[in-house]
């Protein structure tokens, strides 16, 4: 079973990895996770952010992610020690 | 929490510019405009409503018409099932639209004209009717098309204001809570895996309850914290609500 984890992006990296505040886990998580991890992020339903990573910049995307909530499921640890993630909204901070 | 009830009951010919800037700047916790429609006129929606087909979503039990919170990564489905809700609404609302007078009432309220918003012509859904059921309560949550929705154009408009109009009231409970607190990008760290905020957000906030009467419109500056208390009894509560903002220095839209 993915493990998934959820916060709050506090710093984008680069057009692929961005630093998460860790808010939330799942119970049922194989591992546990640092209160701050860095994500890679393969594949996100975030509709402002181009699928063709090297269409994306930092400014852009830090306007579709900076503080978001949201949710990452991971596949993997990269050898950096970075989540790799699919990255996705996660519920409704609104009605 | 400290319960006041600070709401600002005034008559549908007093209103004035002032009360829509206090609400923007969040001096007052509600604009509530008593009777806006009268019972039996709210009671004949009520009961096409309930002899309507409703859908479910954002954890209601029963709703007609699309919200924006609930198709942020899929904007597509928003404005196609938008389509079909309209029409659905339109046919509820069949020499009785309601939302026509609740635009009056705002445009006199802001002193601008008001029109349900469209994005390369296409209309956003206009309004939601929300039925709450017994046991149902809605979260601590705030709305903020502007931060949760940037694709949509309405989150170009300024001031989002949000306005319901009580077209049926459950027995007891179902009572509208706003808290004395704006929400902030910070609070992002208190949000819920699945809707709105941790209780503690709200911590020593005054916070005033609006009881609404069928018929009543109640406006509030939905960027304050706000909450739903459990439905108690056997009539369900429903409402007919959407959102409204301003473009810069022009006119104002309304979407749900």
């Amino acid at each position: 079973m993915t493990d998934i984890i959820w916060g709050n992006v506090t710093k984008i990296i680069s057009n692929s990895t961005f630093e998460l505040n860790v808010t939330h886990q799942k119970e049922e998580n194989q591992e546990t996770y640092s209160e701050i991890e860095i994500i890679e992020f393969t594949e996100t339903d975030i509709m402002s952010i181009p699928a063709d990573e090297s269409s994306r910049d930092i400014t852009h995307l830090e306007q579709s992610l900076k503080d978001k909530f949201i949710r990452c499921d991971i596949s993997s640890r990269n050898n950096q020690n970075q989540l790799i993630c699919k990255v996705s909204h996660s519920g409704a901070g609104g009605y | 929490m400290i319960a006041t009830s600070v709401t600002s009951l005034i008559n549908r010919d007093s209103l004035v510019q002032k009360l829509y800037t206090d609400l923007c700047q969040g001096k007052i916790p509600a604009i509530v405009i008593p009777n806006f429609l009268d019972s039996a006129k709210c009671q004949k929606i009520a009961n096409e409503v309930l002899n309507s087909k409703t859908s479910s979503g954002c954890g209601l039990t029963e709703k007609i018409g699309e919200s924006i919170n609930s198709y942020v990564s899929n904007k597509l489905e928003y404005f196609k099932n938008a389509k079909v809700s309209n029409r659905h609404l339109n046919q509820i609302f069949l020499n009785n639209d309601p939302r026509e007078t609740m635009l009056k009432e705002i445009s006199k309220l802001t002193k601008k004209k008001i029109r349900f918003a469209k994005e390369n012509s296409i209309p956003y859904s206009q309004g939601i009717i929300r039925c709450h059921t017994v046991g149902d309560r809605v979260h601590i949550h705030r709305d903020n098309t502007s931060f949760d929705a940037p694709e949509f154009s309405v989150s170009k408009l300024s001031d989002q204001m949000s306005a319901v109009l009580h077209l049926q009231t459950c027995e007891s409970g179902g009572e509208l809570v706003i808290y004395d607190k704006f929400w902030n990008t910070n609070d992002e760290r208190f949000r819920n895996k699945e809707f709105g905020y941790a209780d503690d957000i709200v911590n020593h906030a005054h916070m005033s309850k609006i009881v609404a009467r069928q018929g009543d419109l109640v406006i509030i500056n939905p960027n304050k914290y706000h909450s739903v208390n459990i439905v108690k009894g056997k009539i369900k509560r429903i409402t007919l609500g959407f959102f409204f903002g301003q473009e810069p220095e022009s006119n104002f839209y309304a979407w749900s």
